[in-house]
């Protein structure tokens, strides 16, 4: 399945992993870094975010389904302590 | 002219998509910061330059690299509207940046978010500058009082930065370049009177005035050595930093230091996206007093 992942926001380091794949994340400006990968994934594959930044820096992930609108997975937050880990599913929409 | 107004205009337009590669910057543009942003575009007011530039990045890699170019008008942003009076200076700079030599890569299996340095990167620029300048010498004969001189530069500097937790961000930069001394020349204004006179006998006086600098333009090797301290507290919701900076130059057999502290203001939810900001340093028992726009003008 063809994924893209999209991560914006004001952070020094960003890492997304599903399925224990590490995502390579493209800068295209803006902040906006994109990959498009092929991976398997079935409903519930894990995926996990990890950033680090200056505190008070939004920062927001969202992985689509190629052809799709809906994210398959999506969230967004601020920095508060220096590190987000976030892990979560995927959901087959 | 025309040129002149299309950057102005094209950075205004595509300011949006843009933002401030290091702000956290004083009235000479100089600064020991350089932050992972992926395009610079910036306009500082006080000593009339522009930037533009792009880095380059993937977050698989520790690496990074980029370009900026730059141009400023010697005379001031007043001769941005003016001609005749446009000194012109080009920099061309490239970088390459390495970055997590002493804090954890995010991936690592253990990793310790306590860990007081959240972020580090070294950075390293390579700049070429070519400008034009008119100078005014009343000695020589008249046809060669004034002369252009063309100027070659060259500058290679190398950046430390390290993010702390709570904010802090620090910055140390030690660099050479090989300047010139043009900004330290007085400014001259001359004025070429012609009268004509036409078949009627009636006179018309036309007037060329010039802005020009007035003596030799002398080329000297720098060794610049540059520090910042940046904390962005929580008590203004993240959106002020404080810098507290030091200016370090030696050329020849002559030093100086000059201790300066900028506020800066910065964008809600990017509290290192610098949108303007003051900054003010002491500099030969002057204070010099900068403004710095991430492109508010």
């Amino acid at each position: 399945m063809k994924l893209t992942t999209t991560v914006t926001g004001d952070m020094t380091s960003r890492k997304v992993k599903i399925n224990n794949l590490s995502i390579k994340l493209v800068d295209l400006g803006n902040d906006i870094w994109k990959s498009t990968d092929e991976i398997d994934v079935v409903d519930g594959s894990p995926v996990e975010f990890r950033c680090k930044g200056a505190n008070g820096s939004d920062w927001t992930i969202e992985i689509k389904r190629e052809g799709i609108k809906e994210p398959l997975y999506s969230d967004s937050g601020t920095i508060e302590d220096s590190y987000v880990i976030k892990p979560g599913n995927i959901k087959i929409k | 002219m025309k040129t002149i107004i299309f950057i102005l205009f094209t950075l205004i337009i595509f300011q949006p998509y843009i933002n401030a590669q290091t702000g956290f910057e004083d009235a000479d543009s100089k600064s020991s910061i350089i932050l992972d942003k992926n395009g610079v575009s910036k306009f500082n007011i006080t000593d009339a330059s522009i930037k533009i530039g792009y880095l380059f990045h993937n977050s698989e890699s520790r690496y990074r690299f980029g370009f900026d170019v730059s141009g400023k008008a010697e005379n001031g942003i007043a001769s941005l509207f003016e001609n005749d009076n446009i000194a012109p200076n080009a920099n061309l700079n490239l970088t390459l940046g390495y970055q997590t030599i002493f804090s954890q890569p995010l991936d690592a299996p253990n990793l310790n978010t306590k860990y007081f340095i959240v972020d580090d990167w070294f950075t390293i620029q390579i700049g070429y500058n070519k400008a034009q300048y008119k100078l005014f010498n009343p000695l020589k004969a008249k046809e060669e009082q004034v002369q252009k001189r063309n100027f070659d530069g060259f500058n290679v500097t190398g950046y430390y930065n390290i993010l702390f937790k709570y904010n802090y961000f620090l910055g140390v930069s030690l660099g050479f370049a090989k300047l010139n001394n043009y900004q330290s020349l007085n400014e001259v204004e001359l004025i070429d009177k012609t009268i004509v006179i036409d078949e009627l006998g009636f006179q018309r006086y036309i007037n060329k005035t010039q802005k020009l600098r007035r003596g030799d333009l002398n080329i000297v090797n720098h060794i610049l050595l540059n520090f910042d301290a940046v904390w962005i507290p929580k008590f203004f919701s993240y959106r002020v930093g404080i810098d507290v900076f030091g200016r370090y130059d030696k050329f020849e057999e002559t030093d100086s230091f000059t201790p300066g502290l900028g506020i800066f203001i910065t964008q809600e939810g990017a509290p290192t996206h610098v949108i303007g900001g003051i900054s003010f340093s002491y500099k030969d028992k002057d204070l010099k007093i900068g403004l710095i726009s991430g492109f508010n003008f």
